[in-house]
C-alpha cells in the first residue's frame, strides 16, 4: 500500500510538470489554432537562462527563476512576431511547419552555443524528504505539486474573470467577430503566447530541480509529452490540460512500477488512442456541431 | 661558375643523404601507433599517445630494444575504421614491426581485419568489445573487458559483506546490458542476492519509480552500469528520495563528474577502473612521478596507463623474441608474464589480460579516491 502510494506520488510529480508544459500548447491553440512544436525548446532556453544565472553569475534561485520567466517570454513573444504572425492568414500547415522549423532553430543553436554535453543543474533546495507512516514525499515533489495547481487555479481564473481572459475567449471562439467587437486581437494573442511562456520558463525550472540535467534536446521528450497532455485532456480546454497531466505522470509511474518499466511509453500512448477512439475531442473536450 | 653549381649541389645532396642516413640504416625499431587523436574521442587516443610516448623515451635512454632505438610512427584515424586500414597500409611500408593500436573499439576491429592477414603483433591499450581479439592469435589488448568489470563488482560487494543488492540498468544499450549479465551470474554464484532489477529505456530521465521500487526491497548497495551523464540524474532522484545507499557502476560512470554540480553526492559512488594515480606498486609510483614530470599534469585518464602497459608488452616482446619477425614476436606476447603500471598482465585463450582492477570512489569535491587494487 506505501508502495503504490509512493508511486502515485511520483507519477502527480512527473504529472503537474506534464500539466504545466501542456497549459502552454493547449492556450496557444485555443486562440489561433496553431500546435506550437516550439513550445518544448521554450523549457530548453528557460533551463539554460537558469543556469547560466546561478552557476555563471552565482546569482540567487528566485533571480534564476524570475530570469528564466522573463527570457522566455521574450523569446516567446518574439517568436509568435517574427514566426507565427506573418502567417496567420496562411494556412494551418504553413504555420505547423514553421512551429518545426522554429524548435529545430532552437534547439541548434543552442548545440552552437553550449555544445551537446548536458550541463549540471545546481542543487538549489537541500531539504530531506518529508515522512509520513512509510510514505515519504521529497520537497521538490511537494513544491512542484503545489506551485502546478496554484498556477493553473490562478489562470483558470485569469481567463474567466477578467478583461484580458474574455478577450482571450472571444478571440478563440471567432476571431474575425471578434475584432469587430473592437479586442485588439494580435495584443491578445501575444499576451496569450507570453502566458504560456510565464509558464514553461517556471516548469523548466522546476524541470530542472528535479532532473538536474540542462541539454539542447531536454525539451523536446517532455514537450512531445505534454503536447499528449494536452490531446488527452481536450485540446483548448484549460482544466483539460491540467487532468490531462496528471493522467499522464500517474499513468507512466503504474505502469514503471507495476507493468514494465520499459513499456510506459505504450501504455501512456495507448491510453490516448483509446480516448480519442471514444471520445476525439478529449476527456474534457465539448463536441461542436458544424453550423451551416 | 657551373662546376661550383653542381658541387654546392652535390653537397646538399649529401647532407640530406646523411641526414636521412638514421633512417634508413637498419638500426632503428620502428613500431606504428593508430588511433582518434582529434575529434570527439581525441582526449583518449592523446592519452594514450602520452603514455606509450613516455615508454618509448625511457627505453631509448636505457638503449633501446635489441641494441636499437625505437621509432615510434603515429596516424590519427579520427574515430574512423576505413582511416585505420588506410593509417596501417601507409605505415606497413615503411618497415613498421608491431602496432599500439587502435583506440575506439571499431577501429580496433578494423585494424584487427588487416593485421590479422599479414600476422603482425598489434595491441589494443582499450578496445573493450569482446570481438576485437576473437579467431585474431595476432591481436591482444591491455584494458580489460566489460563482463570481467562486473565479476570484479560483485566480488567486492560479497567481500564487503553485502548480501542484498538491486540492479538499475539499461536494457537498451550493449554496454549497461552486458555488465548486467555477467554481474548477475557471479553474483548468484557468490550468493548475493539480486532483490530488484529494475530496467529502464535508453534516454530516460525520470528514474523515481525504478528507485522507488528499489528503495522498497530494501538493498544494500545498489549496482548501476551505467555512463556518467545519466548516472549523475538517477543519483539526484535517489537523494531526493532519500535512498541512501553505496552505488556501484564500471569504467563507464568515471565521468560523473563533469554532470553533477553538487560533488558531495559522488562520495556514495565506487567503480572500476583500469588504472589509479593513488596505485601503491613501485612500477605505478614511478609511472606517474615520470608522466608528470614530462607532461606536468597528472594521467588521469586511465589509458595513459594501458597505452604505456601496450608499449611495454610489445617491446619487451620483441626484446624477448630477439628478432623483429612477425610470428616470433606474437609467441612472445602470448607468453607475457609481467608486473606492468596496471597490475600483472598475463592473456588468456582469448588474448584478453588477465590482469589487476582498481577500485575507486571521489571524494566531496569530486576527485578520484583510490580504494582497493584486486589482484588476479
Amino acid at each position: 500500500m506505501n508502495l503504490f502510494l509512493n508511486q502515485l506520488i511520483n507519477g502527480l510529480h512527473v504529472g503537474s510538470i506534464y500539466a504545466l508544459i501542456a497549459l502552454g500548447y493547449t492556450m496557444v491553440y485555443g486562440i489561433v489554432k496553431l500546435i506550437n512544436f516550439a513550445h518544448g525548446d521554450i523549457i530548453m532556453v528557460g533551463a539554460y537562462t537558469a543556469v547560466i544565472v546561478l552557476m555563471t553569475l552565482g546569482w540567487s534561485a528566485p533571480v534564476a527563476l524570475l530570469a528564466a520567466v522573463v527570457v522566455c517570454v521574450i523569446f516567446g513573444v518574439l517568436i509568435e512576431r517574427i514566426a507565427y504572425k506573418p502567417l496567420r492568414n496562411s494556412p494551418r500547415i504553413s504555420s505547423l511547419i514553421t512551429a518545426i522549423g522554429v524548435s529545430m532553430l532552437l534547439q541548434n543553436a543552442a548545440l552552437l552555443i553550449f555544445g551537446a554535453q548536458p550541463q549540471p543543474f545546481p542543487t538549489v533546495l537541500n531539504i530531506e524528504p518529508i515522512k509520513l507512516n512509510g510514505i515519504q514525499i521529497s520537497f521538490v515533489t511537494l513544491l512542484t505539486v503545489g506551485i502546478s495547481a496554484v498556477l493553473m487555479i490562478l489562470l483558470q481564473g485569469f481567463v474567466i474573470g477578467s478583461k484580458a481572459g474574455k478577450a482571450m475567449r472571444a478571440a478563440s471562439e471567432d476571431y474575425t467577430t471578434a475584432q469587430l467587437m473592437g479586442i485588439n486581437v494580435n495584443t491578445t494573442i501575444t499576451l496569450t503566447f507570453a502566458i504560456g511562456c510565464a509558464l514553461a520558463g517556471i516548469g523548466s525550472f522546476l524541470f530542472c530541480m528535479a532532473y538536474p540535467a540542462v541539454s539542447p534536446t531536454m525539451g523536446s521528450l517532455p514537450g512531445l509529452k505534454a503536447f499528449i497532455a494536452a490531446v488527452l485532456g481536450g485540446i483548448g480546454i484549460i482544466p483539460g490540460a491540467m487532468l490531462g497531466g496528471f493522467v499522464m505522470g500517474v499513468a507512466e509511474s503504474l505502469t514503471k512500477a507495476y507493468i514494465s518499466t520499459t513499456m510506459s511509453d505504450a501504455v501512456v500512448y495507448g491510453i490516448l488512442i483509446l480516448v480519442l477512439l471514444v471520445k476525439p475531442t478529449g476527456l474534457l473536450g465539448k463536441t461542436t456541431s458544424e453550423k451551416v | 661558375m657551373k662546376k661550383r653549381s653542381i658541387l654546392s649541389m652535390l653537397v646538399v645532396i649529401a647532407l640530406i643523404i646523411s641526414a636521412a642516413l638514421p633512417v634508413l640504416a637498419e638500426d632503428v625499431i620502428k613500431i606504428g601507433g593508430i588511433g582518434v587523436l582529434s575529434g570527439k574521442y581525441g582526449m583518449y587516443g592523446l592519452a594514450v599517445r602520452e603514455g606509450v610516448d613516455l615508454y618509448v623515451k625511457q627505453i631509448n635512454e636505457k638503449g633501446g630494444v635489441l641494441g636499437k632505438q625505437v621509432q615510434i610512427l603515429w596516424e590519427d584515424t579520427q574515430g574512423n575504421a576505413s582511416e585505420a586500414i588506410n593509417a596501417y597500409l601507409k605505415l606497413s611500408d615503411m618497415d613498421v614491426v608491431g602496432y599500439i593500436g587502435a583506440v575506439l573499439s571499431g577501429e580496433s576491429k578494423a585494424l584487427a581485419e588487416v593485421t590479422a592477414e599479414d600476422g603482425v603483433p598489434q595491441i589494443s591499450p582499450s578496445a573493450t568489445d569482446y570481438d576485437v581479439t576473437t579467431g585474431r592469435p595476432n591481436v591482444f589488448r591491455t584494458c580489460f573487458l566489460d563482463p570481467f568489470q562486473a565479476k570484479a563488482v560483485a566480488e567486492y560487494m560479497a567481500a564487503e559483506g553485502i548480501k542484498k543488492v538491486a540492479v538499475l540498468y539499461d536494457n537498451a544499450t550493449d554496454y549497461s546490458n552486458g555488465l548486467y549479465e555477467a554481474f548477475k551470474a557471479k553474483s548468484e554464484e557468490l550468493g548475493v542476492e539480486i532483490v530488484a532489477a529494475e530496467a529502464a529505456a535508453y534516454g530516460d530521465t525520470d528514474y523515481k519509480t525504478q528507485l522507488t521500487t528499489i528503495q522498497n526491497a530494501k538493498p544494500e548497495a545498489v549496482f548501476l552500469p551505467y555512463y556518467g551523464a545519466d548516472a549523475a540524474l538517477i543519483l539526484a532522484q535517489a537523494k531526493e528520495l532519500g535512498l541512501d545507499v553505496n552505488f556501484y557502476g564500471a569504467d563507464g560512470i568515471a565521468d560523473i563528474v563533469d554532470y553533477v554540480a553538487d560533488k558531495s553526492v559522488l562520495t556514495k559512488v565506487v567503480y572500476t577502473d583500469h588504472f589509479s594515480t593513488d596505485a601503491q606498486s613501485e612500477i605505478a609510483v614511478n609511472f606517474v612521478k615520470a608522466f608528470e614530470a614530462e607532461y606536468g599534469k597528472a594521467p588521469t585518464i586511465s589509458f595513459s596507463a594501458t597505452g604505456y602497459d601496450a608499449a611495454v608488452v610489445l617491446l619487451a616482446a620483441i626484446e624477448a623474441a630477439g628478432s623483429t619477425d612477425a610470428k616470433a614476436i606474437v609467441d612472445a606476447i602470448k607468453a607475457t608474464n609481467l608486473t606492468a603500471v596496471s597490475g600483472n598482465i598475463t592473456f588468456d585463450d582469448h588474448n584478453d589480460p588477465i590482469k589487476s582492477i582498481f577500485f575507486q570512489t571521489f571524494d566531496g569535491e569530486g576527485n578520484k579516491f583510490f580504494l582497493k587494487q584486486v589482484d588476479p
